[in-house]
């Protein structure tokens, strides 16, 4: 009896503590559950919020970006309108301030940024953007500027080149990834979200137009790089090649003894250039530090051509690379080049190339040479605009004489150089002009002066570095 | 037994508490700031350069100096800075140091140190196009990071696509080094992506034209394979 009641005391005790036991498990995987369903909620809400900082961050950049852009846009046109010879280039030039000031707006309008900041920034734009307008109006009807108002354009003009700098330094850490929009800011990007009411539509109706942006490049390049594309290619040869005959030009254009492997890559069918695509392998050499080379199935011309490899100490002067180049041009079947600008970065120089026709320089008809400046190989050719567009030209007798075109540019400009060139426009197709280079308030500038009308048909300003030339 | 019971439950707050910190901390995880280090030039009398240009038009904009904007400090740059000096009751020295640069809004000079001192405009379009070459095409051959940065260059031209270099790059869901935030990367500015962004600036395109671009081992949207095929370059496929 003793032993019974001991054993089932003992038993209700193993009874309660099991019963203690499974409450306890219950509780801990309760408790997991929980935890487990605790973190990957916050695990997918961590995630969804760096997802959205990037997007939101992606967006601050662009608006950032592209306000800088339009601001440097400002400083070049308003440079441009201070040495403008007519009222009516003034016209267009101080037309396009507008536009480009009115899109810097609108860019700021979006950053992340509490008013007070960019409160002299947006003032400032605002300013050109009127002065632009107002001035525009007056041009507009033959009206030339006075000299008060050419002193207000270039003292605007000085603010946007600090504002300018400035800019740049901030895009430099945003490039440097050291800048955070979203991170910084999220509490005033709320509040700037809310109180945006800009119908979006209206925003893209400004983007419409030819809001097209201007990249400083090498001359006659960019901005008229559709024209280069015109449907029909001009400067082919008749004859056509075979897989064959192209690959033995590749041979030669190298110099076989160089070359370890030609390889032949899908052929470029599409587009008004039809092409055979070779990889090339050099001696002593990895596939990597390989070139690709296209030739063009009508007359087997050299379409492009580019390799990467390390370049050496430079070793080569400005001038043999020049010689060097043109020696290759004229044994590869482009005759009459001239060089006219060249940009040097990294051990390497390109060198632009424009046909001449009786001392006028064709700007159309393009090629560029990039060159090594450790042993003065040619490691890139850009022949687009040569073959699409190179044919002789019928130059036309000048109305005007250069004497006549001189006296008809700005005063402020103190001319150095002069000379004779056809140059290709917006609208596909090519004005003969008098090319007049010259220096204003220790800036360089090429105007072009119709030969035919005498109207002023283009102003380009020059980024000179020690580097090279561009043009904007 | 009891005994065991309380050492389970301690294990379980421990384990509770373990678990706390570590969801805490994963959700913390990322919010920290970085901050840029100063590194405080100053510019004196016969200093040179981009700095003294950026000075010398402050002070002109200021109606401090008229002389040319050379980016050189002579005798007239100095003279000129120690009247702003004078006037905003900094210490006339003639030498712009760091609280002279602040108030003349040149913080970037002082920011950026000289490791980005001269820069133009054309650089940050290079580092900008670099930085998306090195998000989508960092282990291809060359001509297919030049023929990405051309695909990039060629949307700006076209009608169809944002018209800036900004506007094209960050169009949301345009690119997925983009979305997936790689393009915020620093890149060593001597590395081969910035060769491939330079030649494609400069005009070499050896997509002649294509407006897009895909991996056919990873491309999850179905509309991408309606295009024409233009061309393959290492594992992109090309096509307009």
């Amino acid at each position: 009896m003793e032993q019974n009641e001991y054993e089932s005391m003992n038993n209700h005790k193993v009874v309660r503590n099991r019963r203690r036991g499974s409450w306890s498990v219950t509780i801990a995987i309760l408790a997991i559950m929980a935890l487990v369903g605790v973190g990957s909620w916050g695990y997918y809400q961590n995630k969804q919020l760096k997802e959205l900082k990037i997007a939101v961050n992606n967006q601050y950049n662009r608006a950032f970006v592209d306000m800088s852009d339009s601001v440097d846009n400002v400083e070049v046109l308003l440079a441009k309108s201070l040495v403008t010879s007519t009222p009516v280039s003034t016209s267009t030039m101080l037309q396009d301030v507008w536009r480009q000031s009115n899109l810097a707006q609108t860019n700021i309008g979006q950053l992340p940024v509490s008013p007070p900041v960019l409160e002299k920034t947006s003032n400032f734009l605002t300013q050109v953007g009127d002065m632009a307008y107002a001035l525009n109006t007056k041009t507009l009807n033959g009206t030339a500027l006075s000299d008060k108002e050419y002193a207000s354009i270039k003292k605007l003009h000085g603010y946007a080149v600090s504002l300018q700098k400035n800019l740049h330094g901030i895009e430099n850490q945003i490039n440097a990834g050291k800048m955070n929009w979203a991170g910084k800011t999220t509490n005033r990007a709320r509040v700037l979200t809310t109180a945006k009411t800009n119908d979006p539509q209206s925003n893209q109706m400004e983007n419409i137009d030819k809001n097209f942006q201007e990249y400083p490049s090498l001359i006659y390049d960019g901005p008229y790089s559709d024209h280069m594309l015109k449907s029909k290619p001009m400067g082919l040869k008749s004859a056509k090649v075979t897989v064959n005959q192209a690959q033995e030009l590749v041979k030669k254009f190298f110099g076989s003894d160089r070359i370890q492997e030609v390889r032949k890559l899908d052929n470029n069918e599409i587009g008004s250039i039809k092409t055979f695509r070779f990889k090339v392998i050099f001696k002593n050499s990895t596939e990597e530090q390989g070139a690709e080379i296209d030739v063009t199935q009508q007359g087997g011309q050299i379409y492009w051509m580019l390799r990467n490899r390390d370049f050496g100490k430079d070793t080569l002067s400005m001038e043999s690379a020049k010689k060097a180049a043109s020696d290759f041009l004229a044994k590869n079947g482009f005759k009459n080049m001239k060089d006219t600008y060249y940009q040097k970065t990294d051990g390497t120089a390109v060198i632009c190339y424009a046909y001449t026709q009786d001392n006028v320089v064709v700007y159309p008809d393009l090629v560029k040479v990039k060159i090594a400046l450790d042993n003065g190989e040619i490691v890139g050719i850009e022949s687009k605009g040569y073959l699409h567009n190179h044919t002789q030209r019928k130059i036309p007798s000048a109305k005007l004489t250069m004497e006549e075109a001189r006296t008809k540019i700005n005063k402020k400009l103190t001319i150095t150089n002069q000379g004779r060139a056809i140059i290709p426009t917006e609208f596909k197709t090519e004005k003969y002009c008098y090319e007049f280079k010259g220096k204003s308030d220790g800036r360089d500038f090429i105007i072009y002066i119709n030969a035919l009308t005498g109207a002023e048909e283009n102003i380009l300003l020059l980024m000179t570095t020690e580097n090279g030339t561009l043009t904007m | 037994m009891k005994l065991e019971g309380g050492t389970r439950l301690k294990k379980l707050v421990k384990i509770v508490a373990f678990c706390l910190i570590v969801v805490f901390s994963v959700t913390f995880l990322g919010q920290g700031e970085m901050y840029f280090v100063s590194t405080a030039p100053s510019l004196k009398m016969g200093d040179k350069g981009q700095e003294v240009k950026d000075m010398q038009q402050e002070l002109e904009n200021w109606g401090y100096y008229n002389g040319y904007i050379n980016g050189i400090f002579d005798t007239n740059t100095f003279a000129s800075l120690i009247r702003y000096q004078r006037t905003y009751g900094l210490r006339a020295d003639g030498v712009a140091d760091e609280n002279t640069l602040l108030t003349m809004g040149l913080g970037h000079i002082i920011e950026t140190g000289t490791a980005y001192g001269a820069t133009k405009k054309n650089i940050s379009d290079e580092q900008l196009l670099a930085r998306v070459i090195n998000g989508e095409a960092r282990g291809e051959p060359f001509e297919g990071q030049v023929a990405v940065g051309g695909v990039v260059l060629n949307r700006v031209k076209n009608s169809k696509f944002p018209k800036s270099l900004a506007g094209v790059i960050y169009q949301p869901g345009a690119f997925t080094a983009v979305s997936d935030g790689q393009i915020n990367v620093a890149i060593n500015p001597k590395s081969t992506v910035v060769k491939a962004a330079r030649d494609a600036l400069a005009g070499w395109d050896p997509t002649d034209g294509c407006l897009y671009y895909w991996n056919p081992a990873t491309a999850t949207s179905k509309w991408i394979w309606s295009r024409k095929v233009h061309l393959k370059i290492g594992r992109h496929w090309f096509g307009i």
